[in-house]
């Protein structure tokens, strides 16, 4: 269980974070949405430990992480931009984290190539990064970040300079492997329809304030996600296409 | 990620970084900020073999003397002349040379001048410009000249021919390099062509757009390069003249002399230089900022 | 047609001025107003050769030098330009890296003699090289600011934020990332050092004798023959490093 508690972080007299508190059981995912500038990508960071919050906690499984560095807290975060490692290729771009951890040359060809399989990259193996499509870049950033099985997943608008249709598959397929290696993870998007695709719990950021709900439905209630906006939207156009008799 | 995030994750994790800034202010900083204020303490007589306590007396010499600007003036002469030629120069070769220039032996034979170092670049100037030098020798056996005595002083010349043109020779490679790298990344070539579609011709285009994004571009270089002739040592030290002396070559003599009296003299034309070109330095700092 | 004279005429006065050094290098003597010199002799390229001799020393000497500058300048400027690219008044820092930079090599050596005097080491290779790292640091200081950009800085944290230590980020994707840019540092570098007259004059006191010291030396002493050798020694090195990139020697915008 991913427990923050009473984050806070500011920049001249500008709050960034503000009292940040939430809970994250195992296997979960947490779709947070907010638009651009709310601090979102502050918020992530810091439960990376790439930023330093200026008061606050942020404990796994009851053990906290304050004093524990990047590198060793396997909490990854992945960028909005899927940064690769321009020189190497897509097989070792993968490998990274095992290679890291000094993972047997055998368990990290078996991985990869499962990886690679599971990602529909297997042909792209040997490529470099730049001769990568978006879309398969991503993908190859997505499997670098889960393949040694990191304590929680900090995804940062991850498909958002994608096209709708490769953002569609691309959602499809973090569901599919968020569920099958049991993976936690707070999610970050500004896209209503991509956060209830993807949440098992939904929270909403704004202002560097975060509000948790307790369902779907108190998610969906509420004005200020704009779901019932959307949803407004969609009828109202529904209506004018078969208008009732 | 917003400019006060980015900002916020440059200020995490001081640590290490306290030391590496100690090594760079130890190396880039000190030996100026120290050489300066010693310098400065030597020529207010407050240190050095000669100290006699707080005076006037040297920078008094120094100024009423005329030799420091005198100095100051004859450098500040050879360089804008040295530099606004070679910047001419380059300027016309990029500008109606250019094809050649990026094709053929030429785009390769540019670049050679590069392996000339000043300290050679001086020796070459002499031995074509002297009056026994290779062109007097041409010149000579033209029948121009009737002996070695006709041909002109070319160098050490009080008016600087010979240390302008070896600054020019020098100079006139790496700008017309840097002017056409300017050309390819500023996009000249489409310029000129939307240019030429609306009417306008090959003068106009090159007066009123080439010539000004060039050399806006190339403005931080230029002054870099400015500086670097104005402090200028090996060049006119061999081919210099006696009467006129550039800033660096009349700092060096004050400490040769046998005179230990000229010494705080040495120091205080090498501070005065030292705080001229930081002075120019910091007015134009923000201009530079590209070049970095 | 113009334009093929002009380019006929530049390429040659190029070609000339080495054809020029490589002349004087073989001649013994050359009296006025012959244009070849009278008499020839490889004897100059002999000595640099066989045995030992003062030119083969400066040689050497000035090589160990180039080497020893651009490796400490390009490791050290490679590091500390990170930190500075990441400062809060990046531009302040800047600015100060570019003081040495500016200054004329000799009016630093003035500045600076002092101090080398104290530490007895005016006159010694040690001190020459001191000076010369003076110089070429904050150069590179200067030249890899243009490597930390904030995608780099990215790619570390995802580095990090993926388990791997400093250590192995920085063999196995910072440097990687910066090898074309190390090099090319690495010969700028070693060029000051390999050009540089007036500081080693000044603080190496004219006992520690590179190849510039000796022109002048040779210059002096109306020998333009070693003057000449001397001279194609100094062209040599940088010529094959242009054979082999351009950029090594310039490197554009």
């Amino acid at each position: 269980m991913l427990t923050i508690q009473n984050l806070h972080k500011a920049y001249h007299s500008q709050n960034v974070l503000d009292q940040v508190s939430l809970e994250l059981p195992q296997g979960q995912v947490l779709a947070v949405l907010g638009r651009s500038g709310c601090g979102k990508t502050t918020l992530l960071k810091t439960a990376a430990g790439l930023l330093q919050p200026d008061a606050g906690s942020i404990k796994w499984a009851g053990e906290s992480m304050d004093l524990v560095p990047p590198r060793e807290r396997e909490m990854v975060y992945l960028f909005q931009e899927p940064l690769l490692f321009p020189h190497l290729s897509v097989f070792e771009n993968i490998a990274y984290g095992l290679r890291v951890r000094k993972v047997k040359e055998a368990e990290v060809q078996q991985k990869v190539e499962h990886l690679l399989q599971e990602l529909e990259l297997q042909e792209h193996a040997q490529k470099k990064p730049s001769q990568l499509s978006g879309g398969q870049r991503q993908r190859v950033a997505f499997g670098r970040a889960i393949i040694f099985l990191p304590r929680v997943l900090l995804l940062d608008e991850p498909f958002a300079s994608l096209d709708a249709q490769t953002r569609a598959t691309m959602q499809k397929l973090f569901l599919r492997l968020a569920r099958k290696y049991n993976i936690t993870a707070l999610f970050v998007t500004h896209d209503v329809k991509e956060a209830l695709l993807t949440g098992d719990r939904f929270a909403y950021m704004a202002a560097g304030k975060i509000k948790i709900y307790t369902s779907r439905e108190a998610f969906i209630e509420d004005p200020a996600t704009g779901v019932r906006d959307e949803l407004a939207f969609w009828n109202s156009i529904d209506q004018k296409i078969t208008p009732l008799p | 990620m917003t400019i006060s995030e980015q900002r916020l994750s440059n200020r995490t994790k001081a640590g290490a970084g306290v030391y590496l800034r100690a090594v760079f202010l130890l190396l880039a900083v000190l030996p100026v900020a120290g050489g300066l204020l010693y310098g400065l303490a030597y020529s207010f007589g407050v240190t050095g073999a000669l100290a006699t306590g707080f005076t006037l007396q040297h920078w008094q010499e120094v100024l009423s003397s005329g030799a420091l600007l005198h100095a100051l003036a004859y450098s500040l002469y050879i360089a804008i002349t040295a530099i606004t030629t070679a910047t001419a120069a380059a300027l016309v070769l990029t500008l109606y040379f250019q094809k050649s220039l990026r094709s053929g032996s030429l785009s390769y034979f540019l670049y050679l001048p590069l392996t000339i170092p000043a300290m050679v670049m001086g020796f070459l100037v002499f031995q074509l410009l002297t009056k026994s030098g290779l062109v007097s020798r041409v010149v000579y056996g033209l029948g121009w000249i009737s002996e070695l005595q006709d041909f002109p002083s070319l160098v050490h010349d009080s008016l600087g021919f010979g240390i302008i043109l070896a600054h020019v020779l020098m100079a006139v490679p790496f700008l017309t390099l840097l002017f056409l790298a300017i050309y390819r990344e500023q996009n000249l070539e489409q310029l000129q062509e939307v240019s030429t579609n609306l009417g306008g011709s090959k003068s106009y285009f090159i007066r009123h757009i080439a010539i000004p994004t060039i050399l806006k571009t190339a403005a931080p270089n230029l002054l870099l390069y400015f500086i670097f002739i104005l402090g200028s040592y090996e060049i006119p030290l061999l081919i210099g003249s006696q009467q006129h002396r550039m800033v660096s070559v009349l700092a060096v003599q004050k400490f040769q002399r046998f005179n230990l009296l000229d010494i705080p003299q040495g120091y205080a034309i090498s501070v005065a230089f030292t705080l001229f070109v930081l002075l120019l330095l910091s007015i134009s700092f923000k201009k530079l900022q590209r070049h970095g | 047609m113009g334009r093929k004279i002009l380019t006929t005429i530049l390429a040659s006065a190029i070609l000339l001025t080495f054809l020029f050094f490589g002349m004087l290098s073989v001649g013994q003597a050359w009296f006025y107003p012959g244009i070849l010199p009278q008499r020839f002799s490889l004897q100059s390229w002999q000595e640099l050769l066989v045995g030992q001799s003062e030119l083969q020393e400066g040689l050497l000497l000035s090589l160990v030098l180039g080497v020893g500058v651009a490796i400490l300048s390009t490791l050290s400027g490679f590091v500390i330009s990170k930190e500075i690219s990441r400062a809060k008044y990046k531009n302040r820092w800047l600015l100060l890296a570019y003081w040495p930079f500016v200054l004329s090599p000799v009016v630093l050596a003035i500045l600076v003699q002092r101090f080398f005097l104290l530490t007895g080491m005016s006159g010694e290779v040690i001190g020459v090289l001191l000076g010369q790292l003076i110089l070429a640091f904050p150069f590179a200081v200067i030249f890899f600011q243009s490597f930390w950009s904030h995608e780099v800085l990215q790619l570390e944290e995802q580095s990090q934020t993926l388990g791997a230590p400093a250590a192995y980020t920085l063999q196995n994707v910072l440097l990687p990332l910066a090898k074309p840019l190390l090099l090319i540092c690495f010969f700028q570098t070693f060029l000051i050092s390999w050009f540089e007259y007036g500081l080693t004059q000044f603080i190496g006191l004219g006992k520690v004798k590179t190849l510039t010291i000796l022109v002048f030396k040779y210059v002096n002493e109306a020998n333009i023959f070693h003057a000449a050798l001397a001279s194609l020694l100094i062209m040599l090195p940088p010529a094959l490093l242009l054979w082999l990139n351009k950029k090594f020697i310039f490197r554009g915008i």
